[in-house]
């Protein structure tokens, strides 16, 4: 949703102007949500993990189940030997669709999986990224793709890479000469941090983790919201 | 329904990848397409989750969605009697009006 909002938003002033209270009644609101959702997510998982305990199954697996199956699940008090297996399947991979109407489906055959998978990866000739700007400037150097670099610390002057950035990041891209995230708005971490240590930042790149592998290089122009590989 | 025929005739494609398991997708996916068309009159129609292990890319079409969105920011305020009439109706939702926004997105906020 936030997403959208920024993308209604752009460049335009007028339409910030109009949104300005909306935007900031929604990020007060954000900042609440971030305080306590992980606390329900820890909720779920040690519920799961208890309830697997008690039954004898690994709980990790409830944790692939859908809201439909978990409450019959939940009524039933028992998994049979076939679904403990879709479960299993699911841990492999899966892909899920929902549609407004209710209906559900979930897929775990391997093969039709990494085909849906195939489809939907982006074109990786691509060359060049396009984002939203949070803090200007420009940069060139070796990308830290903290998705799967995030065991070592990047060497001084690299350009992070990630999906969204979190307070635990904030000692690395210190060192950094640019900053590139997929996701956020202009009131994100990754955009307040930016503009807090005057690093060049470009957010809402939807594929940059996929495309920009650690050592690879790349140009980061924060003035246009453009990245290309060198 | 085919997964693949719904993507594809829906317009689903990735729009973030985090840590989340399949479990909390499957509530998600109810709360941007029911949930929101319930208490805001508008939906995403579908949505998709692409998998493996707990991390896992969720499937939107943002392009849906984002008329309906121009329409409201365009016509309403964040304080306006439609928005505090929908929150009357939601019991879970005390607070601001803007809580039907953000709910339905709580996991991918985390």
């Amino acid at each position: 949703m936030m997403n959208n909002l920024m993308r209604y938003l752009g460049d335009e002033e007028e339409k910030g102007i109009l949104t300005k209270e909306t935007v900031h009644v929604l990020m007060g609101e954000r900042d609440k949500v971030a305080k306590f959702y992980p606390q329900i997510e820890k909720t779920i998982f040690d519920c799961t993990d208890i309830i697997g305990q008690l039954l004898g199954f690994e709980g990790d697996l409830m944790r692939y189940m859908s809201l439909p199956e978990m409450d019959i699940f939940l009524k039933e008090k028992k998994l049979g030997e076939a679904q403990l297996k879709i479960l299993e399947e699911r841990k492999e991979g899966y892909v899920m669709v929902y549609l407004e109407e209710g209906d559900q489906e979930i897929i775990q055959t391997g093969s039709i999986v990494a085909e849906i998978r195939e489809m939907l990866q982006p074109s990786i000739s691509t060359t060049e990224l396009k984002g939203t700007c949070a803090f200007p400037g420009r940069a060139k150097g070796r990308v830290h793709n903290l998705l799967t670099d995030r065991n070592w610390h990047p060497p001084k002057g690299a350009i992070i890479v990630t999906t969204m950035t979190n307070p635990d990041d904030t000692p690395i891209i210190k060192n950094a000469s640019a900053l590139i995230t997929e996701e956020g708005g202009i009131l994100s971490h990754a955009a307040v941090l930016s503009r807090e240590l005057m690093i060049p930042c470009i957010m809402s790149t939807k594929y940059a983790t996929q495309m920009l592998k650690t050592g690879d290089i790349i140009e980061v122009d924060a003035e246009k919201g453009i990245i290309k590989k060198v | 329904m085919g997964c693949k025929k719904v993507i594809c005739e829906e317009g689903l494609e990735i729009t973030t990848s985090r840590n989340l398991p399949l479990f909390i997708m499957s509530c998600v996916a109810r709360g941007y397409t029911r949930n929101l068309r319930a208490h805001f009159g508008m939906s995403y129609g579908a949505t998709g989750t692409l998998g493996k292990s707990n991390w896992m890319s969720a499937l939107f079409n943002n392009h849906r969605i984002i008329k309906d969105i121009e329409e409201y920011l365009e016509g309403h305020h964040p304080d306006d009697t439609l928005l505090v009439m929908h929150c009357q109706k939601i019991p879970i939702l005390p607070l601001h009006p803007s809580w039907i926004f953000i709910l339905p997105t709580l996991p991918l906020w985390a």
